[in-house]
């Protein structure tokens, strides 16, 4: 390499190099620019909350939206293994949302299509994201944190729908994700949860929104990781028929025994849903892929009232396990 | 081959050969490791094309298990023994000093011992954790005694290499520390200073909680300890690249290095700017201040100027060498280039593929531009074209006088060796394409998106043309790794040998001026080391100190 060809390289790679700081430069300037003006879309922290204490939280207690002045609305969320509650979520055209996110169990994501929400969803922490829905449409939300064997069916939609329609749809006390308007403290009644304010519930529709990701849609379960309710729920009812209204108040968590096979995890509790689907979904369990058959002859569908008294209890998903033990299941 | 000729040809060259053994077993095992993880590649491509292969894989349970597997094995075991491999091996020819070979063969078992706890756990789908193993997901305790172990023996090298550089210096007064060297030590001292925030994660959090000695870890600390180290691992795998483009390239090329202060600036830049750049991997965490992520979305630009010196010197010094060779015009020269050459092909390959990771690199580290594909497809198909390519694939080109060099076997079919590179190459190219795409979709990164529930199946049906771009993509590097290892083992495994140290180190040559000011002050390692350090602390402790004090600690839960 000769004099000539040294200077030459020397003299372009200073060019290249202030070229490359000054382009760099103007990245940070936009992204300050950005920040300062548009950047509430971006997540912020809103503190600590242990999954604990999402029970006793109104905005978690009894998620979904509330208009607090007209277009401007507050979104609970929850996130859990595999699912987001509530599932769907109906908001009008225009709606200024800010959606307010934990987590009941491990890590998920909290990602809108086609918008710039995307939140990593940490239990322990309460986050915050900003998003004004200028189109209608129906949004996917997608969990896109690994949580479990499930992660890719955890799928939550939000509607975005005129807003005289939307507004028909809330008088009717038809429109989902809508958290109930005046919070009850009274007798641990939280909310009215996924499927919105419906005086009877669908047993199916309970099951397919909540129960599914983990059991299956055909109650199978998966092997080693989540037991199954067909073939078993049946065997619950016999040897004690209020222990499964108390593993849906309450969760379960450690280790069980299901068909041969050990299962050690842990199932979330569901008293946020209402009694009315709590009874609803389990009579669907009790029935559906062929578990009615090897029901007792005395078997009575469960109740609402029956949900709602055994709601006192206040049991631990640990206290349920230990319950399990006593009932002396093969 | 158009290896170098013989240009530090040690008197003895036999006995270098317990040497150029623990190399080789560090190297072969990281290579089995690659081997391994690679062939479950294409099932993920073919996820990702929404075509469910694993039902034809009765020895794991799931995809998600395949693919802890899959990033375990290529980005932490394969990177961490090559790099511990050659980093050791380089300086010690270099500096013509023998390293302790009791240290080096314990290292190695350390870290051997730890792929095999480690392995066992995910196997056995007792760690379907993924490869970053985010708390409250609890595997069990020996698969993060095994990570942890593959980390101290890779400390255990990085000791020896600081150590035989210091032994030369005290012979060498006055001298500057030759560059391969110089290099080597500057990558295990960054990599020291930042594997201490997954050493901490490990030792003080997950191992005691998987093992039930503690009942809960706070996650959003994990999760920070995790990335501190996080990100800078992949300058890790990426510097020892950078060792092989700076130093040896322009040899292969038959030219010289432009720039020996440049690249020595460049290492020592990696060194100080390469750890407080964590967070950007956290944009979207509620628990880390805005402020923060800011301050360390400006220090990860810092980290793109290094590069930025690499691409230019590297390309000059590649340049100067074609022109010699009789190459004309603006972009004539590149014709004149020995793209015959396996080794060489394969490493301009990876170079290229960089320019997009790099570019790809610079829009996730952007706090506001990150939030648009953070955890989509879009990070894979990053990450497929940084340490996938540039990396894999430069190690691969270096395998092809490597290995010859250290076994004394002739290279078997340097044609194929040729076309294992170019299958690599455009399939990862294709694979970056796909998955990028399919990210600007919104398609979540480690879905198993070809098994979702039916009332689901229709999400992501306006991805159709980037998943069969990804489908495509996996079908060619399913080829390229039958390429690359038929050459691994036909050379391994070949009868026909060349002369012992025939195949040499292409070493640069040396000028034997005395070094300048610039040279003097940059070999100084110690004093940078600290000054590292310093910007670690300023960037990271008071959101350290904050997750410390207000922990949350959470029980483990096993979903898969």
């Amino acid at each position: 390499m000769d004099q000539r060809q040294h200077e030459v390289i020397e003299r372009w790679e200073r060019r290249w190099v202030t070229f490359g700081g000054v382009m760099l430069l103007c990245f940070v300037g936009l992204i300050v620019f950005v920040l300062a003006t548009e950047g509430a879309h971006i997540v912020h922290g809103g503190g600590h909350i242990t999954p604990a204490e999402i029970a006793q939280v109104p905005l978690f207690s009894n998620p979904g939206a509330t208009e607090l002045s007209t277009g401007e609305f507050q979104v609970g969320i929850v996130a859990q293994a595999f699912s987001f509650n509530p599932p769907t979520i109906d908001l009008p055209v225009g709606a200024h949302a800010r959606f307010y996110l934990t987590s009941k169990d491990v890590l998920h994501g909290f990602m809108i299509e086609r918008t710039t929400v995307n939140v990593e969803v940490i239990p322990g922490q309460l986050a915050y994201a900003d998003y004004r829905f200028t189109r209608p449409g129906s949004y996917h939300v997608v969990c896109n944190e690994y949580c479990g064997i499930n992660h890719q069916d955890m799928i939550g939609t939000i509607n975005v729908l005129p807003a005289a329609e939307y507004r028909q749809k809330v008088a009717a006390g038809t429109a989902a994700g809508q958290a109930k308007p005046l919070p009850e403290v009274a007798g641990g009644q939280a909310g009215t949860g996924a499927a919105g304010a419906a005086p009877t519930a669908n047993g199916s529709q309970v099951y397919a929104a909540n129960c599914a990701s983990c059991h299956g849609p055909d109650g199978t379960g998966h092997p080693g990781a989540f037991p199954p309710l067909a073939g078993h729920a049946p065997a619950l009812y016999r040897a004690d028929r209020g222990y499964p209204i108390d593993v849906l108040l309450y969760g379960l968590q450690g280790k069980i025994t299901v068909g041969g096979q050990v299962y050690n995890n842990v199932m979330p509790a569901w008293g946020q849903l209402s009694d009315a689907e709590l009874a609803a979904v389990a009579n669907t369990i009790m029935h559906d892929w062929g578990n009615a058959t090897a029901l007792p002859s005395d078997y009575q569908a469960y109740t609402a009232q029956e949900v709602a008294s055994a709601r006192g209890k206040g049991l631990s998903a640990a206290a349920v396990r230990t319950q399990r033990e006593k009932l002396g299941l093969p | 081959m158009a290896v170098g000729s013989l240009t530090r040809t040690s008197p003895a060259a036999v006995a270098w050969r317990p040497e150029k053994r623990v190399t080789a077993a560090f190297l072969i095992t990281g290579l089995v490791a690659l081997l391994i993880g690679a062939l479950l590649g294409p099932f993920q491509a073919f996820n990702y094309g929404d075509v469910n292969l694993y039902r034809y894989l009765p020895f794991l349970k799931s995809y998600y298990q395949g693919l802890t597997l899959h990033g375990v094995l290529n980005a932490l075991v394969f990177t961490t023994f090559f790099n511990c491999g050659v980093l050791i091996y380089f300086p010690a020819r270099e500096l013509d000093m023998r390293p302790s070979l009791g240290w080096l063969w314990a290292s190695y078992l350390v870290m051997v011992g730890g792929l095999v706890l480690a392995g066992i756990a995910i196997l056995s789908n007792n760690a379907t954790v993924m490869y970053t193993f985010y708390p409250p997901l609890q595997g069990s305790w020996d698969f993060y005694t095994g990570l942890a172990l593959v980390v101290v023996g890779s400390l255990m090298v990085a000791f020896e290499v600081v150590r035989l550089r210091a032994r030369w210096r005290r012979a060498n007064p006055g001298k500057a520390t030759p560059i391969v060297t110089f290099m080597s030590t500057a990558t295990m001292l960054m990599w020291a200073l930042a594997s201490v925030g997954i050493v901490v994660e490990v030792v003080v959090f997950l191992i005691p909680w998987s093992a039930g000695w503690i009942a809960g870890v706070d996650p959003e600390l994990a999760r920070t300890l995790f990335w501190f180290t996080g990100h800078p691992i992949v300058y890790f795998w990426l510097l020892p690249a950078y060792v092989s483009w700076y130093a040896f390239i322009p040899k292969q090329v038959g030219g010289e290095l432009t720039s020996d202060t440049l690249a020595r600036l460049a290492f020592v830049m990696f060194m100080v700017f390469s750890t407080p750049v964590g967070f950007h991997h956290q944009f979207t965490d509620p628990g880390i201040p805005r402020g923060w992520k800011l301050v360390q979305n400006i220090l990860t630009f810092f980290v793109v100027i290094p590069s930025l010196l690499t691409a230019f010197t590297v390309t000059s010094s590649m340049e100067v060498a074609a022109r010699k060779r009789g190459g004309r015009g603006v972009l004539g020269w590149i014709g004149k280039l020995p793209w015959n050459d396996a080794s060489f092909a394969a490493q301009v390959l990876a170079m290229i593929s960089f320019i997009f990771g790099g570019a790809g690199g610079i829009v996730l580290a952007s706090f506001n531009l990150n939030v648009l594909v953070h955890n989509t497809a879009f990070i894979p198909g990053h990450f497929h074209i940084t340490v996938g390519t540039a990396v894999t694939l430069t190690f691969f080109g270096m395998t092809f006088w490597l290995i010859p060099h250290l076994t004394g076997k002739k290279l078997f079919s340097p044609r194929l060796a040729l076309w294992s590179a170019w299958t690599w190459f455009v399939g990862m190219m294709l694979f970056a394409v796909g998955m990028h795409w399919q990210g600007l979709l919104g398609v979540p990164r480690r879905a198993w998106i070809s098994n979702m529930l039916p009332n689901l199946q229709g999400v992501y049906a306006d991805a159709r043309v980037p998943q069969t771009i990804t489908l495509i993509s996996g079908t060619i590097l399913f080829l390229a790794i039958v390429f690359y290892f038929t050459v691994l083992f036909g050379t391994l495994f070949s009868r026909r040998r060349v002369e012992e140290d025939s195949v040499a180190i292409p070493f640069p040559e040396y000028r034997g001026s005395r070094p300048g000011r610039a040279t003097r002050a940059l070999d100084r390692l110690g004093l940078w080391f600290l000054l590292a350090a310093a910007v670690v602390c300023v960037a990271y402790l008071p959101t350290l100190i904050h997750l410390f004090t207000g922990q949350v600690p959470l029980p483990g839960l096993r979903l898969w």
